[in-house]
């Protein structure tokens, strides 16, 4: 029975890995440097195949793993991304933002690709535990508990990451928008009606 | 249902949209909004960001078809068990490395090319005779030897029965797509190892002598060495013997393995 156990165990480890291998590229930022994450992830995931108690925490157990071997890989090469002062500012600040109006983008296609460019950069400035807590969630697929558990903390702790990390966001694309005038500043007039009632 | 305000309602958002929120949140959340023009917009914008992920979650490229082969090849419990009997016994797990890694470089060689010479291949195999015979069953009956053989390398040769050795196990291995079959025997304190495979073994380069029924007969390291083929099968043997004594030996076991292949 150990051993059917651990065929088990080893069919759900191998099915995480196309979401391990895209955490791992967006967390690194190029394929080779993704490659090497994902392989020393499953080399450690082998050699510790007996303390996996259980099917159902395998994803995030793959998860908190490779995420051990990118703050090692960090700490090796000494390539822990800096804050950037704005970051700092903008995480610590509450809510503050006014955002553009998306209701009467005329140039979709066009203004797609630019926020696409603009978000992979505004990611990168993201502190390493916001950015990872982000990327487990949107890249990887998993749910707030799951990200609890791969980055040992717990669940609130993940929804203000979450929190955080999309607010800068959505500070850094509406400070692209503005500044470039590609989208309106201003609600509706049926809008702003509406508020003044 | 509890009725939000405006800095509740944004603060929740995010929750609403990853569908994270529990049914109560999420029906004030539904209806701030539809009361609530300036959050609204924030939702508006929301999305728009929370699309620009989507997009980014689609646009990540997939592991490379080779990267899944490193991973699932070399490690995958179905293509590598690891018996737990060699987990209790570290020396064994390690003479058993060097087996395999005796056994890779006589197939190698072997597989490299017909001319390829036999003192290599012997010396190799003295090496591992030497350490205590790592095999994968230990049993002196050639019945269930030869029945190992026959699951492990898809193929049944006959089991030889050299006068004055006592089987003591058979350790099977598929290397580079061919199976290989060594036998361990032991006797008056000696050892004998024969091995067994498809490659045509008297074909190898360094022999000294042959006989009539095509023996091949060599030395290496002061080690005899006698090969010969059966059907399609090619057996190797390596021993302590005079060169005389494998000869008798080897002359009685080629008779009993000549009609070696019981498919």
């Amino acid at each position: 029975m150990p051993g059917k156990e651990n065929d088990a165990r080893a069919e759900t480890i191998l099915a995480c890995f196309e979401a391990l291998y895209r955490s791992a590229f967006r967390l690194t930022g190029n394929k080779a440097q993704a490659e090497d994450l994902v392989q020393e992830t499953y080399l450690r995931a082998w050699r510790s195949l007996s303390e996996l108690h259980g099917l159902s925490s395998v994803q995030p157990w793959m998860f908190r793993i490779l995420r051990t071997v990118f703050i090692d890989q960090l700490r090796r090469e000494s390539k822990r991304p800096k804050l950037v002062t704005d970051v700092k500012k903008m995480l610590a600040a509450p809510e503050q933002l006014s955002p553009p109006e998306v209701s009467d983008v005329k140039d979709r296609r066009n203004l797609d690709e630019v926020f696409d460019q603009e978000i992979l950069f505004a990611m990168i400035e993201l502190p390493d535990e916001e950015r990872s807590a982000l990327l487990f969630q949107v890249v990887g697929g998993l749910s707030y508990r799951e990200i609890s558990e791969a980055m040992e903390c717990p669940i609130g702790t993940v929804m203000s990451r979450i929190h955080r990390a999309k607010r800068w966001l959505r500070h850094r694309l509406a400070a692209y928008a503005r500044n470039y005038g590609i989208m309106r500043m201003t609600p509706p007039e049926e809008e702003q009606r509406d508020a003044e009632a | 249902m509890p009725k939000l305000n405006c800095q509740e309602a944004q603060n929740l958002l995010e929750a609403f949209h990853d569908n994270e929120l529990d049914g109560l949140n999420s029906l004030s959340v539904q209806e701030h909004l539809d009361e609530c023009p300036d959050c609204r917009r924030q939702w508006r914008w929301l999305c728009e960001v929370e699309a620009s992920l989507q997009r980014l979650s689609e646009s990540t490229p997939s592991a490379t078809q080779d990267l899944r082969r490193r991973i699932l090849q070399p490690t995958s419990p179905k293509l590598s068990p690891v018996p737990r009997f060699f987990r209790a016994h570290l020396r064994l797990t390690t003479l058993s490395a060097l087996a395999l890694l005796l056994a890779l470089a006589a197939t190698v060689t072997l597989k490299e090319g017909t001319r390829a010479d036999v003192m290599l291949f012997v010396r190799d195999s003295a090496k591992m005779a030497q350490n205590a015979a790592p095999v994968d069953l230990r049993t002196s009956n050639p019945k269930e030897a030869e029945q190992r053989l026959k699951d492990r390398l898809g193929f049944a040769p006959t089991v030889p029965n050299p006068a004055g050795f006592k089987l003591v196990g058979v350790r099977c291995c598929h290397i580079n797509r061919e199976p290989v079959g060594l036998l361990l025997f032991e006797g008056n304190g000696q050892q004998l190892s024969c091995y067994i495979g498809r490659s045509s073994m008297i074909a190898l380069r360094g022999f000294d002598d042959a006989t009539r029924k095509g023996i091949k007969l060599g030395t290496c390291e002061g080690r005899r060495v006698a090969a010969w083929a059966a059907g399609n099968v090619s057996y190797l043997m390596v021993s302590d013997l005079t060169k005389d004594a494998l000869l008798v030996m080897v002359n009685q076991v080629v008779n009993s393995t000549s009609q070696s292949l019981k498919q």
